[in-house]
């Protein structure tokens, strides 16, 4: 049996192997990350790749959005930038999808949060986690720019196209 | 004693052109006070649609991440399967017109709980034929009633494995407001003629645009009051532009008594609010992936029961206008409406859900 023979046959969509690949790799990568970030509509020709995503938390409450979106359109323009996915009530909804960012849900129950929160981590693949304080959103907006990167990005962007050739449905 | 638990429905609904499917399973969710019902929802409008009434779940659609379907995919899997496993539902019921594998594979840990698909009718001719596959997965479909069924002639037509009800429709007659108070509330007069323009997002000024084109001529009739629906989720404040109001309520069918008339599109929850509420209207057919909303436009002019508007067509543009201006020809549909209708069947569909686990 030559080698291209087998790799043929590990091919296969319908492989065994190839399926467990894709089910291991899967575990490694985040869903969201090796790819470019959520957020894509506010500007495509901003290269986002591997940039990293900042969970931004808001208080309950209708607290005033302009000057937090403002400081964020600023930060984010720069290449390289940290990605915002603002966590909120549903009643500022309509001002971030405005403003083009991406958005989550906020909820009232703390542990109910608190797992919503493991959740997004995972999803986004971050540890960045700001809770905003509506009297200084400037220091929210800092604190984005300086979320760290997670570590093993470069890791992640194969790991990503192994597992998008694994994961391949047939055509 | 106490008495059984109550069933727990958790309400799935998928992020289509529009909030068809979101309100569909809504209308449903308002009509079952002995269930605990939860709502999934990739709409953004899920939180104006049901807050404060039913607890409910946002997960942001692949268009709204800005993402593709495949990667998106593992996310919906992952949340809907952390969402069932936390509301341990009797009942899942989808409403959307790709049934999600990931939705389908969350059963495997809870094997209980039951799968409903609300699956609207009215497909393009020959579309759809992947997903009518899924139908398998499911425990039963609920097929909400089409008034322009005559004119159906995609795939689900002609199947039998569906438990067909009436139209379903967010409100009955009595939740909506009388004239007055509705004009009133939107600050409308009393003694004018009042259009409402429904067409989703657009330019008013844009006038090579179909609601610009729209707004455009029926602010030209002396007198006429032209009122244009800003979706909810845009979140604009109900304001005056231009001298046309803007109108940001939901449901704003609640306030439809304040029309005479209207533009809408041909949308499955527009076209059948339209009917059931009497309001004589020009259809829009938007283009869409499956619903055949220019089938539904013209059986209603054909049947009366309303206008198929090409808003880019001036000829078509200025018929329109002439009819929606005209109180014979609005009393005539109005009438025509009234016997069209069959009835609200959100209940009837609430029904068969709750009759699978009871």
């Amino acid at each position: 049996m030559n080698l291209a023979r087998i790799v043929r046959g590990l091919s296969a969509p319908g492989n065994p192997v190839r399926r467990l690949l894709a089910a291991g790799v899967g575990r490694l990568v985040v869903p969201l990350t090796g790819g470019p970030p959520p957020g894509l509509r506010r500007g495509r020709d901003v290269p986002r790749r591997e940039a990293p995503v900042v969970l931004v938390v808001l208080p309950a409450g209708p607290e005033p959005l302009d000057a937090l979106l403002a400081g964020l359109a600023r930060a984010v323009a720069a290449p390289g930038s940290p990605t915002p996915v603002l966590v909120l009530d549903h009643e500022g909804w309509p001002v971030v999808r405005r403003a083009g960012f991406a958005l989550e849900q906020r909820f009232a129950d703390p542990s109910r949060q608190g797992r919503h929160l493991d959740e997004l981590r995972r999803t986004y693949g971050t540890d960045a986690v700001v809770q905003v304080d509506p009297a200084d959103p400037a220091a929210a907006v800092a604190a984005v720019l300086g979320a760290p990167v997670r570590p093993l990005p470069r890791l992640r962007a194969p790991l990503r196209r192994i597992e998008g050739w694994a994961d391949r449905r047939p055509s | 004693m106490s008495g059984p638990a109550a069933p727990r429905v958790l309400l799935v609904s998928s992020n289509g052109a529009g909030m068809g499917h979101l309100t569909r399973l809504v209308a449903m969710g308002r009509r079952a006070p002995d269930a605990e019902v939860h709502v999934l929802s990739m709409s953004q409008a899920v939180g104006q649609a049901v807050a404060g009434r039913l607890d409910f779940e946002y997960l942001p659609s692949a268009g709204d991440l800005g993402i593709g379907s495949r990667r998106w995919s593992r996310v919906f899997e992952r949340r809907a399967a952390a969402a069932v496993a936390r509301f341990r539902p009797d009942v899942v019921v989808f409403d959307g017109a790709y049934p999600y594998p990931g939705l389908l594979r969350s059963r495997a840990a809870h094997p209980s709980t039951r799968m409903i698909w609300s699956r609207r009718a009215m497909w393009k001719p020959g579309l759809g034929a992947a997903q009518l596959h899924e139908a398998a997965g499911f425990d039963l479909v609920i097929e909400p009633g089409e008034v322009a069924a005559a004119a159906d002639r995609g795939l689900t037509a002609a199947r039998t494995d569906a438990v067909r009800v009436r139209p379903v429709v967010l409100l009955d007659d009595d939740d909506l407001l009388e004239r007055d108070v509705a004009r009133g509330e939107l600050g409308l007069a009393l003694d004018r003629p009042a259009v409402l323009v429904s067409l989703g997002a657009g330019n008013l000024a844009d006038i090579d645009g179909e609601l610009g084109a729209v707004v455009g001529a029926l602010s030209a009739v002396p007198g006429l009051q032209v009122c244009v629906t800003r979706p909810a989720i845009a979140g604009d404040a109900g304001s005056s532009v231009g001298g046309v109001h803007v109108v940001s309520r939901y449901p704003v069918t609640r306030w439809s008594r304040a029309f005479d008339a209207a533009v809408t599109t041909a949308g499955y929850n527009s076209f059948h609010e339209a009917v059931a509420f009497a309001l004589p209207s020009a259809f829009v057919a938007n283009t869409t992936q499956l619903d055949d909303q220019l089938a539904r436009a013209r059986w209603a002019q054909e049947h009366g029961a309303g206008l198929h508007l090409e808003p880019l067509s001036a000829p078509s543009l200025a018929r329109t206008v002439d009819r929606l201006v005209d109180p014979v020809w609005r009393a005539q549909v109005a009438h025509r409406c009234r016997t069209l209708w069959p009835g609200n069947g959100a209940a009837e569909a609430m029904a068969a859900v709750l009759g699978v686990v009871r």
